[in-house]
């Protein structure tokens, strides 16, 4: 259990890293699009980390950027494919933040430093836990920035076409009047900017 | 544009019609410095010393102390100088015989050539006694065509100067005049408050029998003694670094007066007016005094301390010392002790009102010096090497700051 | 005897800083006083409004003051962890109640009591003590104040009109009528509604709390001058320079010294410069920066009164300019030991001044000579669709945003507005509130005098303007 910790909030890509902002700014105006987007990016780490561990010997180093970028993108790709047959809302939302995973750091990060020079489970391994570490970030993000900024909790909405199950939770049932702040993207700076506060202080109390 | 603050003058406290004369004390500790730079000690103890005995010498300037008693050489002590420090001084038992080395009495003074002039100044070691403390002859060496007599006393409190106008008016100008002839100087002037009447009516009372010194009064502000504003505000001149560049000597009236003893006597000085003054004393006045004596045994004589949290200021409140005891020598440099009680101060952060900007006269930006105090980069560029130490900025300061503290920090950093 | 051993000057000026502020808090008590007697006893008097209704603004008052106070004392309890006494004297030094009471007398009359809190927290420890307290902070804690209630509530934000205005007066404040007229208009067009310019000068048009008695303000401005609290430069250059662009800029138009006098005895700018441009904490040290800074203020106000929707710009430009304060002390260091190059700013400022005069001059003229096509540039029909003799536009319309919307009309009569599109409409909410689509249908005959809600004029002329077009186009 510690060790989870340990890497879920000591070794988190965006609390601690703060790497892969871009689309944790973006996307999270609701909790539902947070976690799938953190769901995606796991995904895409885990395959682009299994894929680039198996080619790791065959690859020279002078050219492996680009035949990383090209594995990646085309992961990517086939998740675009997928969300756009099977959630067209979600594909929306998502937008061009969805094809901009290719360039998020903690994806192509992951494959550059630990996947090229580990073996294929370890690489597996380390991939989940940092997909893991982005995905709790950017859930939490996305749950805070939607209650404080709208009121609710969607816990299934945009991919209820999919599991045929729809939750949308009120939660201050309009006596607390909720604070548009937190929707635009100054306002998840600065609640990013508060959760980084406390985790650090956290951490430089333990 | 002259940039000063009008302070309160509290000048009428230590005036009087007379000055004490505390001119025989039984020893005098005669610190061996010079323009802050210590000096080399020329004499042994048990050696005995007339007035104007050569006892120490500043080298890189060939600059001699003199002795002003005659006696014998006790030893050299640590004594508390003027700036704080504690520093080496000749100690002289006193025989009150008054013995000089040479009796010589000049009957006509304007007789000198410039040469003669400029080493009679460094033999008779004429110091700057505004509080410079830096060697006249140097400033006399290159032409020059104006002269400007200082007898601003800007500072609050002090009186000697205003005392020594007032009793010998007579002999400085003729002083000014001879200096005047020797140097082939166009014009001197006299520069004073304009508000000061008794330095007005005492020169007034003789400048008609000379040509060519003109009493200019000046604005009633602080720091309006300084040389840049003398300058400034008497001849409408700027210069860069130092006033001989625009061909103007500024010299203090007492230096002035130190002249005329050279010149007249060929002797060094050996007294000088000190007020003592401030709330913190009861009997606020000027006295004279040997170099070197211990300022608190005339204290005692005079009066008492009155109140508690005191501060022994070595010159006047704004840029004078304040110091630990009152066992401080006198100095040629030293015009003035005060004595006032400490000001509580509500002490803030900086809240940019901006009036040290706006009333520094080397127009300086104190606060923004002390924002940037640990960015040499930064700080080169705010130029706090320019400062003059008037301390008109933390005078100012609603938030009590020591501004001045910082741009003197600042000013070391620069270097 | 010992003496206190301690670095010059041994004298200090007997001013200090919180006889600073306190002159300040002394400067705005007539002002408050006025808001008491504007708002709450002419109110009582003339109105049928109960007491407690006409005391809100004194409520805003106390409680924004007692917010930012609170705020910071709790800060020093549990962030500092200081005891209760150097709490206390902490607070005492660092002039708590200021951003409080300069933020409730920037908001609204009308405004939920529970938001001028938030403001006043947001204000004290986002705009203040996060930065590191009082003389640290870079905004103005006012203002941050405000920005964070404009930001998260601002359809909540009440209109500026008290009970007895609402009576007499129409509609909004006269800088968001000048913005619906498109900056221009006659004098009685612009002025002439809420009386003369005497009436802007004495303060009774409607406004934020604080902002409207000009006089007042103006007897502060010279009381905190001759006190030396305040930084003179900066409100009079500020207040010069958008006189004398407004000034060309209504010359050129053929409009009167008015039109420069209306501009600056309208909305906040007189209060915002003496009150919160020249904060000392957050304007510039240097003289020169100070001119600077005043001349860019005014310069921002013009380019958002003019150039943007939104029509006051104040505030935004003293929070914007906050930011530029060390750029302009670095030029006034530099201009102070390089006077000569002086020519360079006056260069850059004249040229920037020119660019905005003759940019705004043609907005205007545009506008003039589409004066009648207004509608038709704001209002687009996408496509009509016929099913019998009902007829179904699908029409754009800009307010603020864009509104898109399906219109019936049957005989030449609109039966129902159905608004399908609204997401970039920020002020929608008071338009449901009071049902204006409603209104808007019962009143399409008459669609001038209706009159448009307070608070969000942009959508109501977005959904006037659709009737305007849909009717003009029946009638072809």
């Amino acid at each position: 259990m510690k060790k989870i910790f340990s890497y879920l909030f000591k070794e988190n890509p965006v609390f601690v890293l703060v790497l892969g902002l871009c689309s944790v700014l973006a996307v999270t105006t609701t909790f539902e699009r947070s976690y799938m987007m953190g769901v995606v990016v796991l995904v895409i780490l885990v395959l682009s980390n299994l894929i680039v561990s198996l080619i790791r010997k065959i690859v020279s180093e002078e050219i492996r950027i680009p035949v990383y970028i090209i594995i990646i993108s085309t992961l990517v790709t086939i998740t675009e494919l997928i969300l756009n047959k099977y959630s067209k809302p979600l594909y929306d939302a998502f937008g061009i933040y969805l094809p901009l995973i290719v360039v998020n750091c903690v994806v192509l990060g992951r494959a550059l430093s630990y996947a090229s020079k580990n073996k294929v489970l370890d690489s597996i391994k380390d991939g989940f836990k940092s997909g893991l570490g982005y995905l709790v970030a950017i859930s939490i993000i996305g749950l805070l920035r939607e209650l404080l900024g709208n009121g609710t909790i969607t816990i299934m909405n945009d991919i209820s076409g999919i599991t045929g199950y729809k939750e949308i939770l009120h939660i201050f049932n309009n006596v607390v009047i909720p604070n548009k702040l937190f929707l635009t993207s100054g306002g998840a700076f600065i609640l990013l900017g508060i959760v980084i506060g406390i985790i650090n202080g956290r951490r430089s109390e333990v | 544009m002259i940039r000063g603050l009008k302070l309160e003058g509290k000048k009428e406290m230590s005036l009087s019609e007379e000055i004490i004369d505390f001119s025989s004390p039984s020893r005098v500790c005669v610190p061996l410095m010079n323009n802050n730079t210590s000096c080399e000690c020329l004499v042994k103890k048990g050696k005995k010393v007339r007035k104007g005995t050569i006892i120490g010498i500043r080298k890189n300037m060939d600059f001699p102390i003199l002795s002003p008693v005659s006696g014998t050489v006790i030893g050299i002590d640590k004594c508390l100088y003027l700036n704080g420090e504690e520093v080496d001084c000749v100690v002289i038992e006193n025989d009150k015989k008054e013995n000089v080395i040479k009796k010589t009495l000049v009957k006509d003074i304007t007789k000198y050539t410039k040469d003669e002039f400029v080493e009679l100044l460094r033999k008779c070691a004429v110091t700057g006694m505004g509080g410079s403390d830096f060697p006249t002859f140097f400033k006399y060496k290159s032409d020059a065509s104006f002269l400007i007599v200082n007898a601003v006393e800007c500072e609050p409190y002090l009186t000697a100067d205003m005392m020594l106008v007032k009793l010998k008016a007579e002999v400085i100008l003729e002083s000014i005049d001879a200096i005047r002839k020797i140097n082939n100087i166009k014009k001197c002037f006299i520069a004073f408050k304009e508000n000061n009447e008794i330095v007005r009516n005492a020169f007034l009372e003789y400048i008609g029998n000379y040509e060519n010194i003109i009493l200019s009064p000046v604005k009633n502000i602080y720091p309006m003694g300084w040389e840049r504003h003398l300058v400034k505000s008497v001849l409408n001149l700027e210069y860069d670094r130092y006033p001989s560049e625009v061909g103007v000597i500024v010299n203090n009236v007492s230096t002035i007066f130190a002249i005329y003893k050279a010149l007249k006597f060929q002797r060094n000085i050996t007294k000088r007016i000190v007020t003592i003054t401030g709330e913190g004393f009861t009997e606020p006045i000027n006295v004279l005094v040997k170099v070197g004596t211990d300022m608190s045994s005339i204290i005692k004589k005079i009066g008492k301390y009155r109140g508690d949290k005191l501060k022994f200021i070595a010159g006047g409140p704004m840029m004078g010392t304040a110091l630990p005891t009152d066992h401080v020598v006198v100095s040629n440099n030293l015009g003035a002790v005060t004595i006032i009680s400490d000001t509580l101060d509500e002490i803030n952060e900086c809240m940019g009102c901006s009036r040290c900007i706006k009333v520094c006269p080397a127009k300086l930006c104190p606060a923004l010096i002390m924002k940037n105090i640990n960015n040499v980069d930064e700080l080169k560029k705010l130029h706090p090497e320019l400062c003059v130490e008037c301390g008109l900025c933390s005078y100012v300061c609603p938030s009590k700051l020591g501004l001045r503290d910082s741009v003197i920090n600042a000013k070391k950093k620069v270097k | 005897m010992k003496f206190i051993k301690e670095n010059g000057p041994h004298i200090k000026n007997s001013d200090t800083t919180s006889k600073i502020m306190t002159r300040f808090l002394i400067s705005l008590i007539p002002i408050v006083c006025f808001v008491i007697f504007k708002n709450t006893v002419l109110v009582y008097f003339f109105t049928s409004e109960t007491l407690i209704s006409v005391l809100h603004p004194i409520f805003m008052i106390i409680v924004g003051v007692l917010t930012s106070f609170i705020s910071e004392l709790l800060w020093f309890k549990l962030v500092n962890k200081t005891n209760i006494k150097t709490s206390f004297l902490e607070l005492y030094r660092s002039f708590s109640i200021i951003p409080g009471l300069l933020l409730a007398l920037v908001l609204p009359i009308n405004t939920p009591l529970w938001i001028v809190a938030f403001g006043a927290f947001c204000g004290t420890i986002i705009g203040k003590m996060l930065y590191g307290g009082f003389g640290q902070n870079i905004f103005n804690p006012a203002l941050i104040g405000y920005l964070f209630i404009s930001v998260s509530y601002n359809a909540l934000l009440g209109s500026p009109l008290n009970a007895y205005e609402l009576d007499t007066l129409a509609g909004a404040t006269p800088l968001t009528n000048l913005t619906s007229l498109n900056y221009f208009g006659t004098y009685d067009s612009i002025v002439g509604s809420y009386g003369t310019l005497l009436n802007f000068f004495s303060g009774t048009i409607p406004g934020t709390l604080g902002e409207v008695s000009k006089l007042l303000i103006l007897i502060a401005f010279i009381y905190l001058v001759i006190t030396k609290t305040i930084k003179w430069r900066i409100p009079t250059t500020y207040v010069t320079t958008v006189f004398v662009v407004t000034w060309i800029i209504g010359n050129s138009l053929g409009l009167g010294i008015w039109y420069p006098l209306f501009h600056i005895l309208s909305g906040g700018l007189l209060f915002g410069a003496v009150f919160m441009a020249t904060d000392p904490v957050t304007s510039p040290l240097t003289p020169i920066g100070q001119v600077l800074h005043g001349i860019s203020l005014g310069l921002l106000t013009v380019v958002i009164r003019f150039l943007t929707p939104y029509p006051e710009g104040v505030m935004t430009s003293i929070l914007f300019m906050n930011m530029l304060v060390p750029l302009f002390d670095k030029i006034g260091v530099r201009l102070r030991y390089n006077i000569k190059r002086i020519y360079i700013p006056i260069l850059i400022y004249l040229v920037i001044t020119i660019l905005l005069i003759i940019n705004i001059i043609s907005n205007i003229n545009n506008n003039k000579t589409n004066g009648i096509d207004d509608v038709g540039n704001k209002v687009k029909i996408i496509e009509i669709k016929k099913d019998g003799n009902k007829k179904i536009y699908n029409v754009t319309s800009k307010g603020w945003g864009t509104i898109k919307a399906e219109v019936e009309v049957v005989d030449k009569e609109i039966k129902s507005i159905i608004v399908t599109d609204k997401k970039d409409e920020t002020q929608w909410n008071e338009l449901e509130k009071v049902d204006y689509i409603y209104k808007v249908i019962t009143n399409q005959k008459d669609i001038n005098k209706l009159d448009a809600v307070s608070g969000s004029t942009f959508s109501s002329e977005a959904i006037k303007n659709i009737i305007k077009k849909v009717l003009s186009e029946e009638l072809k």
